[in-house]
């Protein structure tokens, strides 16, 4: 239930923005993920990452709550959205090369073979 | 920028594409989205802003003195004097001191409130100069998995984060991997930026080589140190101790229970150290302080955004292996 009255079009509108916000808020997110990564504790000693987090929790749950009254079943990934998942294997090999420097070889080993697996997953899952 | 936030709206609206809006509401979506770009991007700006020219807030109240609010640390009141500490590791231009009293009282009017620089174990007082070194013992670095910690004298202190670490003035290659029994050694509280160094810490001054060790929460001078055995020595300036700055506290415009004034940090900025000692003397009698706030902030201005860069520079070569830290 709103706690008050909104229309469907508004709904949508605050949908649409809502959207809006959270992929910006995760690019801002991930650039700071990988700032905190190049210099740690340069970024998090003037921004909290907990705070972020739990506003990107935040927008996300409304989100789902708004959208529970749309039919979003036109909603699908287009052909060429497929090289979408490029940007988080990017993503992801850059925080880790940026998280085992200095580290020793085996630690090295053990989170390449990890992350390579979740990765395979992840492209198992979104692409085929 | 612009280009971008065009790019990413159409996109968005593809996305969601199904849920088409009419012409007057697909208007509103427009401008609220503009809106919405606005202030993200001013947002990002103020951020930015932040991360070159940081500030950083203390406060201690006095009617909750056991608060986890409370960053202002050893807070010492007596009849006549106060003084306290605030730690950060971080460099800044001024700091703003908010005393805020239970009554108004005039006297506090113009009494100088000082600040020096260093660390809080070379603030100790000094007891008797030791010879040498002879059975004391220094502390180690020793990690363990992931943690370091401060080990000797059968005590061992954990540190909290790399940030605490270095804000300590210790060195990463200094860091051994603990080979020795440590279950009879007591483990003490979890080592801040607020932490003071332990028993069993040396101190170095950088101006004429003086060596103190550091007992029960005295230092002590060691006259004829022998250098190849003090591996761990924390670098400080002698000068810590006569260098201050001094402000003198004014009634505030808007409330008449407090006092303010600024003082400057720009001779404190050279000194080695993370913990700033405050110090008021000839205190009014009858003074109740309710409250004591500090704003430390980093101002824009040339010489701090050069400050910045040479900061972030030295950073960086050190995170990738390229100079050692100091």
């Amino acid at each position: 239930m709103m706690p008050f009255k909104i229309n469907s079009n508004q709904k949508i509108i605050i949908y649409k923005l809502l959207n809006n916000l959270l992929v910006v808020l995760l690019i801002f997110w991930g650039l700071a993920l990988m700032g905190a990564g190049f210099l740690p504790e340069f970024i998090s000693t003037q921004f909290s990452f907990l705070k972020l987090t739990l506003l990107l929790l935040a927008i996300i749950f409304l989100i789902h709550w708004i959208s529970e009254d749309f039919q979003l079943n036109n909603v699908e990934l287009k052909k060429n959205d497929k090289t979408l998942p490029i940007l988080p294997i990017i993503f992801s090999a850059s925080t880790l090369t940026l998280s085992i420097l200095n580290f020793s070889l085996f630690p090295i080993i053990i989170s390449i073979i990890i992350t390579l697996a979740i990765l395979f997953y992840f492209y198992k899952i979104t692409l085929k | 920028m612009v280009q971008f936030l065009r790019l990413l709206n159409k996109t968005m609206d593809n996305k969601i594409n199904s849920l088409k809006l009419n012409k007057k509401d697909h208007k509103i979506y427009l401008i609220l989205n503009f809106l919405l770009f606005v202030i993200l991007f001013f947002l990002a700006i103020f951020i930015i802003y932040k991360i070159i020219f940081p500030s950083q807030y203390f406060t201690y109240s006095f009617a909750n003195v056991n608060s986890l609010k409370n960053t202002i640390t050893d807070v010492n009141l007596s009849d006549q004097a106060i003084n306290f500490y605030a730690s950060t590791a971080l460099n800044f231009s001024q700091v703003k001191i908010n005393l805020e009293l239970s009554q108004s009282n005039n006297q506090l009017e113009n009494k100088k409130i000082s600040t020096q620089k260093s660390y809080k174990s070379f603030f100790y007082p000094q007891g008797d100069n030791l010879i040498n070194l002879g059975n004391k013992e220094e502390n180690r670095l020793i990690s363990i998995d992931n943690s370091v910690f401060i080990v000797g004298n059968n005590q061992m202190t954990p540190i909290d984060s790399t940030l605490t670490f270095e804000s300590l003035g210790y060195n990463w290659d200094n860091v051994a991997e603990n080979k020795s029994d440590l279950s009879t050694y007591e483990k003490l509280k979890l080592a801040d930026t607020n932490a003071a160094h332990p028993t069993g810490t040396i101190l170095k001054t950088t101006e004429d080589d003086d060596f103190y060790f550091i007992e029960n929460r005295t230092k002590r001078k060691i006259l004829n140190p022998q250098i190849e055995n003090i591996k761990n020595a924390i670098l400080i300036n002698s000068s810590s101790l006569d260098t201050k700055e001094n402000c003198a506290l004014e009634k505030s415009v808007l409330l008449a229970k407090e006092y303010q004034c600024t003082l400057n940090l720009s001779s404190l900025r050279v000194l080695h150290g993370k913990d700033y000692r405050f110090e008021l003397n000839d205190l009014p009698a009858n003074l109740i302080i309710k409250q004591i706030d500090l704003e430390f902030k980093r101002y824009p201005s040339k010489e701090n955004f050069q400050f910045f860069l040479s900061d972030l520079k030295k950073k960086i070569l050190y995170r990738f292996g390229i100079e050692k830290f100091e």
